[in-house]
C-alpha cells in the first residue's frame, strides 16, 4: 500500500545527518510503502489453525525472526479489520517494527509485568500472549479515550491477566516488577505521516525530558535482577541513544543489555553517545519494511 | 440473584477453568487470573467483562462468550456461514420453529458452522436478536487499532 507523506525539510536534514542522502531516499521511499502485519494471538487460535482458516482469503508471508508475525501480501478490500477472523480475535494488526520490543521483552509465565504507556494494547495484547494469560500485566496509560481502545482490542483479543491502571507514568517507583516495557510517547516521525509534518529539533527535545523521567520511573519499578525494555518510533537521538545514556549514568546498577535478533536486518545505536549504544537497534524502514523504531534493554542488576 | 458462575452453568452448562476468579461489582461481573485478582491498589478495571448484571440474571458479553461460550451444552444457536455474516454485522437473524424449540427465551449463545462463538443473541418470538455492541460489529467503521498501532 502506498501512502501520502509530506516530508517536510527539517524532517529530511535531520535524516540525511543519520543516513546520508542516498539512504535517506531509501527510507523516505520505504515509509510510504509500508507493509501491512498482522499478529497470530495464539490467546484464541493455533498458528496452524489460523493459516488454514486464512489460506483462500489472505496471501500471508512468515517472518523469519518472529514465529507470530506474517506480512500480508494481498490487501484484502473490506480491510483487515473486517475479517471474521478478526472479529474473533484471532490476529491483530501490528506493524512489524512495534512487535520487536515485546520480542526482545521476553516475558514469561507467572511472572508481574507492567507497561507503563500501554495504549492502544498491541503490545499489551502481545505480553499476555507471551505470558499465556498468566501471572499479572499492570497496564498504565493515562488517557481515558486510549484506555478505552486499550481495554476493547485486549478483551477482543481474549486478555484475562490484565489490570489497567490510569496514572501519570512518572508514578511508578515500587521495585516490585520482573518486566517493565515502556513504549515511551514520542515525536513519532518513524511512523506517523501526521507526525512527520509537526517534527522539529525543539519539540523533540522536549519528549526527551518526559521520556528520561518515565525510563527513571520504569527503572525504579523494576526488582533486582529485572529487565525493561525502551522503544520509540522516532528517529531523534534525543528522545533515544541520549535519554537512555542519562538514565545509565544516573544508576550504577543499570547495566545496558546487548540485544541479538536472529535474522533481522537492522542497524546499532549510535555510538557518539557512548560506545555501548551499539548495544541498542535502529530499525529503520529501509531495512524492514516497516516503520522506524528505536530499542534499548536494561537491565537491574544487584546492588 | 445466583451467582454469576453458577448462572451460566445453570443456563449454558459451562463451567469454568478452576484457575480464573470473578469479581463483581453492581452492575457487571469481570473475569481474570487470580494475581490480577488479588491486585490491591487503585485501578480502571480488572481482567475482561464477562457479564452485565440484570434483574433476572446476567448478559454474557461478547468477548466473554467468544473465549468461554464455546463450552456450551445448551442454549446456543449455530448459524449458517450467510446467517454468520450477517450476524456479525449486527443483523438480526429469523430462526424457524425447529430451530428454537429446545432453546430459552432467553439470551442465547450464537455459534458459526465451525464451532466459533460470533457472541449474543436474544430469542424474541422467532427472531433471534442482535446484541454484538457496535463497536464489535465488522463493517462498522474503521478500527482504531488501525488507526494507531
Amino acid at each position: 500500500m502506498q501512502r501520502e507523506i509530506e516530508f517536510t525539510d527539517d524532517f529530511k536534514q535531520n535524516l540525511n545527518d543519520f543516513l546520508g542522502e542516498k539512504k535517506a531516499e531509501l527510507c523516505m521511499e520505504a515509509m510510504k510503502k509500508q507493509d501491512k502485519t498482522i499478529r497470530v494471538n495464539t490467546l484464541k487460535i493455533s498458528k496452524k489453525e489460523l493459516l488454514d482458516r486464512l489460506k483462500n482469503k489472505l496471501k500471508l508471508e512468515a517472518v523469519n525472526f518472529y514465529e507470530y508475525a506474517f506480512r500480508v501480501n494481498n490487501y484484502p478490500k473490506e480491510g483487515l479489520g473486517n475479517l471474521m477472523e478478526h472479529f474473533f480475535g484471532y490476529f491483530y494488526v501490528q506493524s512489524l517494527s512495534s512487535m520487536l520490543p515485546v520480542l526482545v521483552l521476553n516475558p514469561k509465565k507467572n511472572t508481574k509485568v507492567l507497561d507503563l504507556a500501554s495504549a492502544p494494547g498491541g503490545k499489551t495484547s502481545q505480553i499476555a500472549q507471551h505470558m499465556e494469560n498468566t501471572g499479572l500485566l499492570l497496564a498504565n496509560d493515562n488517557n481515558y479515550s486510549r484506555i478505552s481502545a486499550l481495554v476493547n482490542n485486549c478483551s477482543r483479543l481474549g486478555v484475562l491477566n490484565m489490570v489497567v491502571t490510569k496514572r501519570d507514568g512518572r508514578s511508578f517507583r515500587k521495585p516490585e516488577f520482573d518486566k517493565v516495557l515502556l513504549d515511551a510517547p514520542c515525536s513519532g516521525d518513524g511512523s506517523y505521516s501526521k507526525k512527520i509534518k509537526e517534527w522539529n529539533e525543539k519539540k523533540s527535545r522536549n519528549f526527551g525530558e518526559l521520556q528520561r523521567e518515565l525510563l527513571m520511573s520504569a527503572f525504579n519499578s523494576l526488582k533486582p535482577g529485572g529487565e525493561l525494555v525502551y522503544s520509540t518510533c522516532t528517529f531523534s537521538a534525543n528522545e533515544n541513544e541520549r535519554v537512555v545514556s542519562k538514565v545509565l549514568k544516573r544508576f550504577e546498577n543499570a547495566e545496558l543489555q546487548r540485544i541479538e535478533i536472529k535474522g533481522l536486518n537492522c542497524s546499532r545505536g549510535l555510538k557518539e553517545y557512548g560506545e555501548e549504544m551499539d548495544k541498542c537497534l535502529r530499525i529503520w524502514p529501509h531495512e524492514i519494511q516497516s516503520e522506524g523504531f528505536f530499542i534499548a534493554k536494561i537491565k537491574k542488576v544487584k546492588e | 440473584m445466583k451467582d454469576f458462575s453458577s448462572f451460566i452453568n445453570n443456563t449454558y452448562s459451562i463451567k469454568l477453568p478452576k484457575n480464573l476468579m470473578l469479581l463483581e461489582d453492581e452492575e457487571k461481573v469481570s473475569i481474570m487470573t487470580k494475581e490480577a485478582f488479588d491486585y490491591k491498589e487503585k485501578n480502571e478495571r480488572k481482567g475482561m467483562i464477562a457479564g452485565r448484571k440484570l434483574e433476572m440474571g446476567y448478559k454474557p458479553s461478547t468477548d466473554f462468550l467468544q473465549m468461554f461460550g464455546n463450552l456450551a451444552k445448551k442454549n446456543f444457536v449455530v448459524l449458517n456461514e450467510n446467517e454468520s455474516l450477517g450476524f456479525a454485522k449486527g443483523e438480526n437473524i429469523s430462526l424457524d420453529e425447529k430451530r428454537i424449540e429446545k432453546l430459552e427465551k432467553w439470551f442465547l449463545i450464537v455459534k458459526n458452522g465451525e464451532g466459533a462463538v460470533l457472541g449474543c443473541g436474544y430469542l424474541r418470538g422467532n427472531t433471534l436478536e442482535n446484541n454484538i455492541p457496535k463497536y464489535r460489529r465488522i463493517f462498522a467503521g474503521k478500527r482504531k487499532e488501525e488507526i494507531e498501532e
